[in-house]
């Protein structure tokens, strides 16, 4: 479904700040799997995101995509197969325009935009019936300004607009980090139930282990640019909190391993 | 809340003054089992001054009151005001209500917790058969004849590099350290990251660890050496206990099995199976990232460590699988230590079958380290240390050495 | 009474500017200068055509691709070289200037007894007059010409107003609305907002255009300095139009943009029949607009400071 062969990004080279954001990743994901990647801050999990996405160009690598070679697509051209939901509750949706009107938008995501009118009534009635899914009283609210909402229902809204129309593949970036618990948790247990519905194949950058544990079916852990965990499978089904930490800790002790330390431990392994 | 606290013979005596509700609770619990650690096992919760008592208070006392009641200790609540006295004879806690103070208590080695070392010799005084398998060296291959199975028998002590069952298939990928204390086997498995695992013998059952180097001492403990804290002295490293123990004891070498309160641990484990080398191999930096890992700090503070291994003075001798102790420290060494969470040690001469057992019902373990001397100039942690606890050594009286 | 009726006609012939800038200042949020250029340049295009003998229609259609022309430049400066928005305004302004002055071959062009847009009206109406050259119209005495010309732009900014309205309303001027509000979350929808933007200031600026080819045709010349200023007189109808019937829908909106036009022009009218001298007008508007932007500021501020003085008492 996604084939990540061999990218790798650096940002501002050849300057004070140059950041190796992405180091030769290789990832494939599965038709109809949901993967988490977790990281610490500047592991490069939400550039790898981003490279899927398109929002900057690659250094080098090629993306696949539901068999077509995205690597050189603009970003738009890519929403045709890629649904989006971003950590800032305000980046997904429009917010002076009214829900049916952002929604609207998202029914006919990657495709041409016609002179008709655009919110018509039949659209209103199955806009409607959708949200009213969601248990938060806004199909009664069709025609308010979505900036009206609370994050967390945004969030749910932009969820569902991502959704709406059945992607290759759902992004999902961070999308309840920035959510007061309550409403994370109620857009994490939305996030699982379409997902696994629509059968959907998704790729989530989250900062809690708790959301890697429970949602997906795969968790990929990176580290300066690189990939150094990949549980699956069994691996991931017996995978807990500790195990994590404690991987992330390997890390870094390893960083801390040094020539003096080898030197070390060569005395007592000897 | 205040919490003051004095010593009153045999009790510690803790003057709570304020509210006991879920705000103080964790800072109370923290303060009260840093005491018991220390070793104050029987104590006395002066409650004149305390003004409330919830229930999240009672939850407290009553995890305090469990831990200690392990390791026989006795729990008192003195002098409680009306409020606090009401809520616990309605909480079904009025036992624990006391308006006099109580006596010694009979039997008790009071001196324990003026001394820091406290030497007990036990029944046996036969010496220990030393034997040395050490097939294996780094970084050569597996073969099969490295192996040498070991059955951890009840009067066995064994400690090194393997991996348990007694089928043949697959073992090549999980060779890991191991400590095997009376038949009590932890043994961390290369690949895993916050796990070790255990194998406990029972009846017909006994484990076996097939083992490419191993360090296994045969007989009984002659000796119990207790070390606690004062306020001179907050903890011991490795070498002044061994330096101590030895001393006193007149002996040269020695096997050991240590349980105690961790203050650091420094050591080393290793993180793929030397199954897994393809050949003989050099394994230089940074390839050896790849085998070993390193606790790159103090680590498992607050935890419990069982310590095994041999201890002489010899000098530092490949052959033997023996190492530097500590800096300055006259003696060579081979410890692993299995590390588990915290559980409270009980005072005195105690007897190290049930101590195991008590450990290995308890919390899983966490890991194995081969504890190492972290020598670096400047940079270097330094040795293991523990803050108390209790060491059962007898004399290497015979030895033989496999290659 | 000809002043209200010539600001009414002025104010319906810049609606069609206003409306422009409705796109490109509100819409997709595009601080446009080429306005400016692009309203002499529909002129400058009017005038010469008509001359030469073209249809006025056909001549009003030029314009509107022309200035749709010079609009979508200033779009591919910005989006496809990375040109600040205000700078890639100014530099398609600035060459619209020797553009204009390049199409009439000199400055001003005067159109005496040529066709206009009106004409058909004006015929009609002398029929309907009987060949008298004023009508009456609720009392006043209006020339014929002056009420042709009012009555052809009611029925174009009608007309123009509510294609507008269905365009915002469609698929496509949905988009082009989110483009402006939120260009993330546009281009996640598969929209390519760089595309938005020079579709809107395309569209803004064949307005203008447009907005141009009446004016010259309605003044009867094309004057290459006619531009100067016409942004800011635009932004303070836009400004104007919104404060006194507000934005809550599209279709007001458009509304408050077409009377805040026609206000502004009948506020100048009056100006300066008090006296105002002309020379001074610009400095005016651009005061005006200044205290339009600065006002809400001041006002938030004194109420925080009213609430604050109350909370010590």
């Amino acid at each position: 479904m996604l084939e990540i062969t061999h990218i790798s990004k650096t940002f501002f080279p050849n300057t004070p700040n140059e950041v190796n954001a992405l180091r030769n990743v290789n990832l494939t994901l599965e038709k109809e799997t949901f993967t988490a990647v977790i990281g610490t801050n500047g592991s490069g999990k939400s550039t790898l995101l981003n490279a899927v996405a398109g929002t900057f160009e690659l250094d080098a690598g090629q993306i696949r995509l539901a068999g077509s070679n995205i690597t050189g697509w603009p970003e738009y051209k890519r929403a045709k197969l890629i649904g989006r939901v971003f950590q800032n509750p305000f980046a997904g949706t429009a917010a002076e325009m009214s829900i049916a009107e952002n929604v609207v938008l998202a029914i006919h995501r990657g495709q041409r935009r016609s002179l008709r009118t655009a919110v018509t009534r039949s659209l209103r009635e199955e806009v409607a019936d959708r949200v009213r899914s969601l248990k938060m009283g806004l199909e009664d609210r069709l025609d308010n300004p979505i900036g009206t909402l609370s994050g967390g229902q945004r969030q749910a809204l932009t969820l569902l607009m991502a959704t709406w129309r059945k992607p290759e593949l759902l992004l999902l970036d961070e999308h309840t980090a920035a959510l007061d618990p309550k409403s994370a948790a109620k857009v994490a247990e939305l996030t699982r139930d379409i997902i696994k519905q629509d059968k959907l194949t998704a790729l989530m950058v989250t900062h809690s282990m708790q959301q890697a544990v429970d949602l997906p079916d795969r968790i990929v852990m990176m580290h300066k640019g690189q990939i150094i965990r990949d549980f699956q499978g069994n691996d991931k089904r017996r995978v807990r909190i500790p195990d994590l930490l404690s991987t992330f800790d390997r890390v870094q002790k390893k960083e801390l391993f040094d020539e003096s330390v080898a030197e070390l431990l060569y005395g007592a392994y000897a | 809340m205040q919490i003051h606290h004095k010593t009153r013979g045999d009790y510690l005596f803790v003057e709570t003054e304020g509210r006991l509700d879920a705000n103080w609770s964790e800072h109370f619990t923290d303060t009260v089992m840093n005491f018991v650690r220390e070793g104050h096992h029987h104590l006395i919760i002066d409650a004149s001054k305390m003004v409330f008592l919830s229930s999240a208070g009672i939850r407290v006392l009553l995890l305090i009151f469990k831990s200690i009641k392990k390791v026989e200790g006795r729990f008192f609540i003195y002098n409680a005001t009306e409020f606090v006295t009401l809520t616990l004879t309605t909480s079904g806690f009025g036992d624990w209500l006391i308006t006099a103070l109580p006596g010694d208590i009979p039997g008790q080695a009071t001196s324990s917790m003026q001394k820091n070392y406290e030497h007990f010799s036990l029944e046996s005084d036969k010496g220990q058969c030393l034997s040395i398998h050490n097939a294996w060296r780094p970084w050569k291959q597996v073969k099969r004849s490295d192996i040498k199975n070991i059955k951890c028998v009840d009067n066995l002590f064994s400690l090194g590099i393997g991996s348990p069952g007694m089928d043949n298939t697959d073992r090549g990928k999980q060779f890991g350290e191991f400590l095997a204390a009376a038949g009590h086997v932890v043994y961390q498995h290369p690949a895993e990251e916050s796990r070790s695992d255990y194998l406990i013998a029972e009846q017909a059952f006994i484990p076996t660890m097939q083992c490419i180097q191993a360090l296994t001492l045969e007989g009984e403990m002659a000796n119990l050496m207790r070390f606690s804290p004062t306020d001179e002295k907050r903890f011991f490293t490795l070498s002044q206990i061994v330096g101590t123990m030895m001393a006193e004891t007149q002996m040269t070498k020695a096997g050991l099995v240590l349980i105690g309160e961790v203050e650091g641990l420094v050591g080393a484990s290793l993180i793929k199976s030397p199954g897994a080398l393809k050949a003989d191999s050099i394994i230089s930096y940074p390839q050896i990232k790849e085998w070993l890992n390193f606790s790159g700090e103090r680590a498992y503070a607050r935890h419990q460590a069982v310590i095994l291994g041999v201890v002489s003075r010899e000098p530092v001798n490949d052959e033997q699988l023996l190492f530097p102790l500590g800096p300055d420290s006259e003696y060579a060494a081979h410890l692993h230590a299995a590390v588990f969470p915290h559980q409270v040690l009980q005072n005195g001469r105690i007897d190290l079958f049930e101590t195991l057992g008590q450990f290995f019902n308890g919390p899983s373990p966490l890991a194995v380290l081969h504890l190492v001397n972290d020598s670096r100039p400047v940079i270097g942690l330094g040795e293991s240390a523990l803050v108390r606890g209790a060491c059962w050594f007898a004399p290497v009286s015979d030895e033989e050495v496999h290659a | 009474m000809s002043l209200i009726f010539g600001a009414f006609t002025m104010g319906l012939i810049l609606s069609l500017l206003s409306l422009g800038m409705l796109i490109s200042f509100r819409m997709i949020r595009f601080t446009d200068i080429t306005v400016d250029g692009s309203i002499t340049l529909g002129a400058a295009i009017t005038a010469v055509l008509i001359t030469q003998g073209w249809s006025p229609w056909l001549a009003a259609l030029m314009a509107f691709w022309a200035g749709a022309l010079a609009g979508s430049v200033t779009g591919v400066l910005h989006t496809r070289f990375k040109i600040q928005k205000i700078l890639s305004g100014i530099l398609m302004m600035t060459a619209l200037y020797s553009i204009n002055l390049r199409i009439m071959g000199r400055s001003n062009i005067p159109m005496l007894d040529t066709n206009s847009f009106s004409d058909g009206m004006r015929a009609l109406l002398l029929k309907l007059v009987n060949n008298a050259d004023r009508i009456n119209v609720m009392g006043w005495q209006v020339s014929l010409i002056d009420a042709a010309v009012l009555i052809m732009m009611t029925f174009i900014t009608v007309i123009v107003g509510f294609l507008l309205y269905r365009f915002l309303l469609s698929h496509f001027g949905t988009a082009l609305r989110a483009a402006g509000i939120n260009d993330q979350m546009i281009r996640a929808q598969g929209v390519d907002h760089h595309g938005m933007i020079v579709f809107g200031l395309a569209l803004g600026n064949g307005l203008v255009g447009l907005s141009g080819s009446f004016l010259a045709q309605y003044q009867g010349f094309a004057d290459v300095q006619m531009g100067i200023g016409m942004m800011v007189w635009g932004l303070a109808s836009i400004i104007l139009g919104e404060a006194l019937i507000g934005k809550n829908s599209l279709g007001l909106q458009i509304i408050a943009v077409v009377l805040g036009t026609i206000l502004f022009r009948l506020l100048i009218a009056i100006a300066l029949r008090w006296g105002l001298n002309p020379n001074d007008l610009k400095l005016v508007t651009s005061l005006f607009v200044f205290m339009a932007l600065v006002a809400p500021q001041w006002f938030r501020k004194l109420s925080g400071n009213f609430q604050r003085g109350k909370g010590h008492a």
